[in-house]
């Protein structure tokens, strides 16, 4: 009986690492099918289901009265679209912590646009105090290209704040900042960002001509 | 895979939110049925008979049944019960057996004994263990390896499941 349970851990064992890296595999196809739009983005809420179609249609006459407020986000986030770039890890490669940044994977999986794996192995490098505060800007970035504003706003406001950064690098997190608040369609926040960014930064900088052009179209 | 998955999810979603269930019930029972289709698929004997979604789709039914069932959410009557290969959720003595295991690895006190022992069958050196694991060098983490393992084999022997397959 030993023997045999012990051929049955390692079969086990071994069924779990190929679910594991399964698991990942499908993961990130999900999530390049939401990006994609080509199925929907899970909500923590609870799924309509079918029967209750007379509480749908009822929603969907409140929908109608609150439409213009879905507007703002909706063209929000078409602004965002046409505005976001992605910050080049350029920016920190060859600094001190590129040993830990290689080991901890975050800039392969930023630049392979898997923004989940960045985020997660961003925090981790973080918690740790591995990877220094700026990092934070990429991180705030991940979370915006998983659609997860809220989160990207936490992340980049303190950046934006008495944060210790060269003023070049805190108008970095301005700018995601600004987009951030564009895609949660709050103009106001994100104009005061890009205004801080113009009459700080350096008209050389091209995070100087991003911020105009954003700013030009949000007036 | 992309073109699998996209149909499969979108009619388990279907038949998941008409279920009683939400988004990541969905995501969740196709990846279960995901694992399932791997194994099948690897099998020589094994044919597939009906295209791969609709596969996905019989295996994500009968699993969620069977999770609603567990949960008593609903009572499911037999004639409820959709045309599903019922062999891949139920399966044989040994294949419950290893079964068994994942679950026990995937406790949630498990946690960091299954994340070294499956990084560490991954391939991983165990310098890249520590790092990740924030152990202090590659001997601790060598040392918590085999204690995993140890832990693993404790577990798996007093697990009265693994104990009533191995009486039978």
């Amino acid at each position: 009986m030993k023997n045999e349970l012990e051929n049955i851990i390692k079969q086990g064992v071994a069924r779990a690492v190929a679910q594991e890296a399964l698991r990942e595999e499908l993961d990130s196809v999900h999530d390049e099918l939401v990006r994609e739009g080509k199925i929907p983005q899970q909500h923590k809420g609870r799924v309509i289901a079918m029967w209750p179609r007379i509480a749908a249609a009822a929603a969907v006459i409140l929908l109608a009265i609150g439409f213009w407020w879905m507007q703002k986000p909706a063209q929000g986030t078409a602004i965002y679209a046409a505005h976001f770039e992605p910050l080049s890890t350029e920016v920190v490669s060859g600094s001190k912590g590129a040993e830990v940044d290689r080991k901890n994977g975050w800039v392969a999986a930023y630049n392979q646009g898997d923004y989940k794996r960045a985020s997660e192995a961003l925090n981790r490098c973080l918690s740790r105090q591995e990877c220094p505060p700026f990092y934070n800007v990429y991180l705030g970035i991940a979370y915006l290209e998983q659609g997860m504003v809220e989160a990207a706003v936490e992340t980049l406001v303190p950046l934006t704040e008495d944060s210790g950064l060269f003023i070049a690098r805190r108008n970095l997190a301005r700018y995601y900042l600004s987009l951030a608040y564009v895609q949660q369609g709050n103009y106001a926040l994100s104009i005061e960002q890009l205004d801080a960014i113009l009459a700080s930064d350096n008209t050389n900088n091209p995070y100087y001509k991003k911020a105009k052009a954003l700013r030009d179209e949000l007036s | 895979m992309k073109a699998i998955y996209e149909p499969a999810y979108l009619a388990i979603l279907r038949h998941v939110s008409a279920n009683s269930g939400h988004e990541h019930d969905a995501k969740d029972m196709l990846h279960k049925a995901w694992e399932v289709f791997e194994r099948k698929i690897a099998d020589p004997v094994f044919k597939l008979t009906v295209p791969a979604e609709g596969y996905l789709l019989g295996v994500a039914k009968r699993l969620w049944l069977k999770q609603l069932d567990q949960k008593r959410k609903i009572n499911v009557t037999s004639s409820e019960v959709p045309d599903a290969p019922e062999e891949e959720v139920q399966g044989d003595e040994r294949e419950n057996a290893i079964r068994r295991v994942v679950e026990l690895l995937a406790q949630e006190a498990f946690q960091v004994c299954r994340k070294v022992i499956i990084n560490f069958y991954r391939g991983w050196s165990m310098e890249e263990i520590a790092d990740d694991m924030g152990f202090s060098g590659s001997d601790s983490a060598k040392s918590k390896k085999a204690k995993c393992m140890k832990k693993l084999r404790a577990i798996c022997r007093k697990d009265p499941v693994l104990l009533q397959l191995f009486d039978q």
